[in-house]
């Protein structure tokens, strides 16, 4: 028996994000905040709230220029 | 992977003077026999606090480095212990000075990496550590899988996905979106009876309201609807007065709506200092909250039965651990409760802008709209006022807020704002006092009516879609987390469940091999609820655990052996090499041949270095490995010189060999004689008489030579020809060995010359290439002989 089966953390993590990402029915802002926070070894709970406030104000800003468009 | 060339200790527990232990080259395997109380496990000892910094279970027992040096140490003598790798300049030394001072010198930043690597590897087993695994709870087991493979990142990664999405959804901005859209609702029930969710059906309820003043256009678009506007206000004598009407309607209603604003914004205002204010007058508790990432991960350090220092391992201040871990754990339940009233005050201060941002808009929207009405000039000039003192509001609770200061409203705002209610309330009451001042006819208050519902209800559907817009994009992101975290939770177990059918996959073949043909069998962990590992095994054919239900003390021993086996061989990347120290207590003799025979056939190319302090386990160990290249050492201790290390023969042609001429053999070559027939006559199935019990093993060789010559002259007579047999049966010395009473001992040139006798006799039965005795129940097929195992080496034997 070899340890061939058995992925590291990192690999177990960073399989699953890829798997993710390619989900349209996930929001990818959301997916994309958490897969560039962990690259950067940033993945905590205030960071990611920090980051998906940042996306939602993107969101809103977008929404309302194209109802005064 | 690595495996030890040469350790060397000094002044270190046991061995006060000196000790080298060489495996050398080919990086041996080695057995080591002791009494107890001899200082064998000073070898294990060595090793760990090599490695791991670190005796653990002297400092379990609160010995720690004091307990490391030999008890004569000099001031100047050196403790030491210099290991050697395998591979070139590999090796360093550690040393612990009189005053226990460590030091330790690697030869290079290799050594140093592969040691630091050893850290985290499994090599020692001691007998007390074998069930410790096994006692675990569940949770326990599961944790101590999970680190093992480094999972401590996966469960970090869920927790981060679980706390944001759980954040997430008691933001003010979104709880305070879903309540604003909640009561737009209930208000546009309450003034066209049913929810109006866009401005698309908005423009179908609008042609529902001025259907009935028969207007020439219909309302399917923006553009109609601006032009049914301006039918509709056509309608009656005076489009002016209409237009009036309407605007004092709307003005009526907007007053209304403030001042059940700035009620309800009183209220929040006041909940929201209430207790964001006594946090912020405790600044200092809550500025604690940024050692709670610290404390937690010290609480994981000190919190593992591993550690056991007094001592804080930041400072390392001398600290009781137990009153530590209570401290820590009570620091971190303070902080718990202050995060959660630190979290509560921003979800007030969240609503809390959110209805300021409400109010300055309708504000806003008076001071516009109505400063042309004369007669509302003071609620125009309240309201511009208004709006600067709501801008320098919110500026400072914002400011406040982020510099964790206790809040105050700017001087006179609650009197202002009041006061501004009262303007709101008093407006709304003139403004339709004004209006039924008009003299509108009844077809133009219809007008009115409808124009004023047309225009409230177009407000609050387009406040009702922005609020939507916030709650969408928030579930949106809550919805996604979520569905991550579910997906997580199910890859993480999975991810799990591999590592543990990789390891199960080995403890249940390992288990097997020592105990084959038993009612216990396919062994193997399992995940036990979410949080939980459990050894799992059929017992009689029924899944059954835990461990402890069936099992006896020496299959749980067997369980806890084989599950460290199983994680060295798959686990281990840098270490080939491993300690077992007394590891079989309570293990019967069968079951230690099979251990045995477990490492022989599962990790021959590694290198095994087993302690142990019993005899009977020591000499099967010499018996079975010998013939592999083992290395075998007694240990013993010689009072005030410390723990000494012997070479211990394998074979009693050894003992023989290093005793000659020092002392007598005799007994050792009569043993080696009988030894050597017994073994084949076992083989050929020699006849002999029937013996009880021990008895039975005592046979002189004088009747087991004759019996085997009996045997052959049967079966194999030309064999019986050759010269050994007759030069035993003449044998004066054979003839002195079986006598127990014969005084005369064999010495000088006959004890070579008896040992070539029986290497003769051992030459003619046994296979030079597998090493194994020809035997009567290997027939040669189409051939009157029998063979080996192997079937290189035959001798005739009729059937």
């Amino acid at each position: 028996m070899t340890t061939k089966n058995i992925l590291s953390a990192a690999e177990v993590i960073s399989a699953f994000l890829d798997e993710q990402s390619q989900d349209k029915d996930l929001e990818q802002a959301s997916v994309s905040a958490i897969t560039k926070l962990r690259s950067k070894g940033k993945l905590t709970r205030t960071n990611l709230l920090r980051q998906l406030e940042e996306d939602r104000k993107a969101v809103l800003k977008g929404d309302a220029q194209q109802d005064k468009g | 992977m690595t495996k030890l060339r040469h350790l060397q200790l000094s002044a270190f527990r046991g061995a006060r003077f000196p000790l080298p232990l060489d495996f050398g080259s080919k990086t041996k395997s080695l057995a080591v026999f002791g009494e107890n109380a001899s200082g064998k496990s000073t070898i294990t000892d060595a090793i760990e606090w090599f490695i791991q910094d670190r005796v653990d279970h002297l400092w379990r027992e609160d010995c720690k480095q004091e307990a490391l040096r030999h008890i004569l140490a000099g001031v100047d003598d050196s403790c030491t212990v210099e290991l050697r790798f395998d591979g070139q300049d590999n090796h360093g030394a550690k040393s612990l000075s009189a005053d226990l001072k460590t030091s330790t010198n690697f030869a290079n930043d290799n050594t140093r990496a592969l040691v630091d690597a050893l850290k985290e590897e499994r090599i020692i087993l001691r007998h007390a550590d074998i069930v410790k695994f096994l006692d675990e709870r569940k949770g326990n087991k599961r944790k101590a899988i999970a680190d093992i493979i480094g999972y401590e990142e996966i469960t970090q990664f869920r927790d981060v996905l679980q706390q944001s999405n759980n954040a997430l959804k008691k933001e003010g901005a979104y709880t305070g979106a879903k309540s604003f859209s909640e009561t737009l609702q209930s208000d546009m029930v309450g003034l066209v009876g049913q929810v109006v969710p866009d401005r698309q059906s908005f423009l179908g309820i609008a042609q529902d309201i001025v259907a009935p003043f028969d207007l020439k256009t219909a309302i399917t678009d923006e553009a109609s609807f601006n032009k049914a506007l301006e039918e509709l206000r056509g309608l009656g004598n005076s489009a002016e007065k209409i237009k009036a009407a309407e605007q004092l309607a709307q003005l009526a209603a907007t007053c209304e709506t403030l001042k059940a604003d700035i009620d309800r914004f009183l209220a929040e205002a006041a909940t929201f200092t209430d207790s964001y204010n006594v946090l912020a007058r405790e600044r200092e508790s809550v500025d604690k909250l940024r050692l709670s990432d610290f404390l937690t991960k010290g609480q994981a350090v000190i919190d593992v039965d591993t550690y056991t220092d007094d001592a804080c391992p930041f400072c390392l201040s001398p600290f009781d651990l137990a009153k530590l871990q209570r401290d820590v754990a009570a620091r971190l339940a303070e902080m718990a409760e202050i995060q959660g009233k630190l979290d509560a005050a921003k979800g007030l201060k969240d609503t809390l802008l959110q209805t300021i941002s409400g109010i300055g808009t309708r504000i806003k929207s008076i001071a516009e709209t109505y400063k042309d009405l004369s007669d509302y000039k003071t609620l125009v000039e309240s309201a511009t006022a208004a709006i600067i003192l709501l801008r320098t509001y919110y500026k400072g609770l914002v400011d406040a807020f982020d510099a964790l200061t206790v809040f105050e409203p700017p001087e006179g705002f609650n009197d202002a704002l009041s006061a501004f209610r009262s303007q709101c309330e008093g407006s709304a009451v003139k403004a339709k006092e004004d209006a039924g001042k008009l003299g509108l006819t009844e077809l133009e208050k219809k007008v009115a009516n409808a124009l004023s519902t047309l225009e409230t209800l177009g407000r609050q559907v387009r406040d009702f879609e922005r609020a939507q817009r916030i709650i969408d994009v928030y579930e949106a992101q809550i919805l996604t987390l979520s569905a991550i975290f579910e997906r997580f939770v199910t890859v993480q177990n999975a991810a799990l469940q591999a590592v543990l059918d990789t390891i199960s996959a080995d403890v249940g073949r390992f288990y097997q091999k020592l105990h084959p043909k038993e009612s216990v069998d396919d062994v193997r962990l399992t995940m036990v609820g979410e949080e939980g590992v459990e050894f799992e095994y059929s017992f009689h054919g029924t899944p059954t655990q835990p461990p402890r239900k069936y099992l006896s003390e020496s299959h749980l021993n067997s369980l806890g052996v084989v599950l460290f086996l199983a994680n060295a061989r798959i686990f281990n990347k840098k270490a080939k090499f491993l300690v077992l120290d007394d590891i079989v207590t309570s293990f019967d003799t069968s079951h230690r041949r099979r251990l045995l025979r477990l490492l022989r056939d599962e990790f021959s190319d590694w290198q095994i270095i087993i302690l142990t302090h019993e005899n009977i386990w020591f000499d099967i160990i010499k018996k079975e490995m010998a013939q592999h290249g083992w290395l075998f050492h007694e240990v013993r201790s010689d009072d005030a010189n410390g723990i000494l290390l012997e070479n211990s023969p394998a074979t009693l042609k050894e003992i023989i060999e290093q005793k000659k001429g020092k002392e007598d053999v005799t007994n050792d070559l009569r043993k080696l004689l009988e030894l050597v027939l017994k073994n084949i006559c076992h083989a050929l199935e020699v006849k002999v008489a029937f013996r009880f019990n021990d008895i039975n093993e005592k046979r002189m060789a004088d009747e087991m030579i004759s019996q085997l010559r009996s045997t052959l002259k049967d079966k194999s007579p030309d064999l019986l020809k050759t010269q050994i047999f007759s030069d035993l049966a003449g044998s004066a010395l054979i003839a002195n060995l079986v006598s127990h009473d014969n005084p005369d001992k064999i010495v000088g040139a006959d004890i070579d010359v008896l040992l070539e006798d029986i290497e003769k006799l051992v030459a003619l039965f046994i296979c030079k290439d597998c090493g194994r005795h020809m035997r009567a129940d290997i027939s040669v097929p189409g051939a009157k002989a029998i063979s080996c195992k192997c079937g290189k080496s035959q001798i005739p034997w009729k059937t």
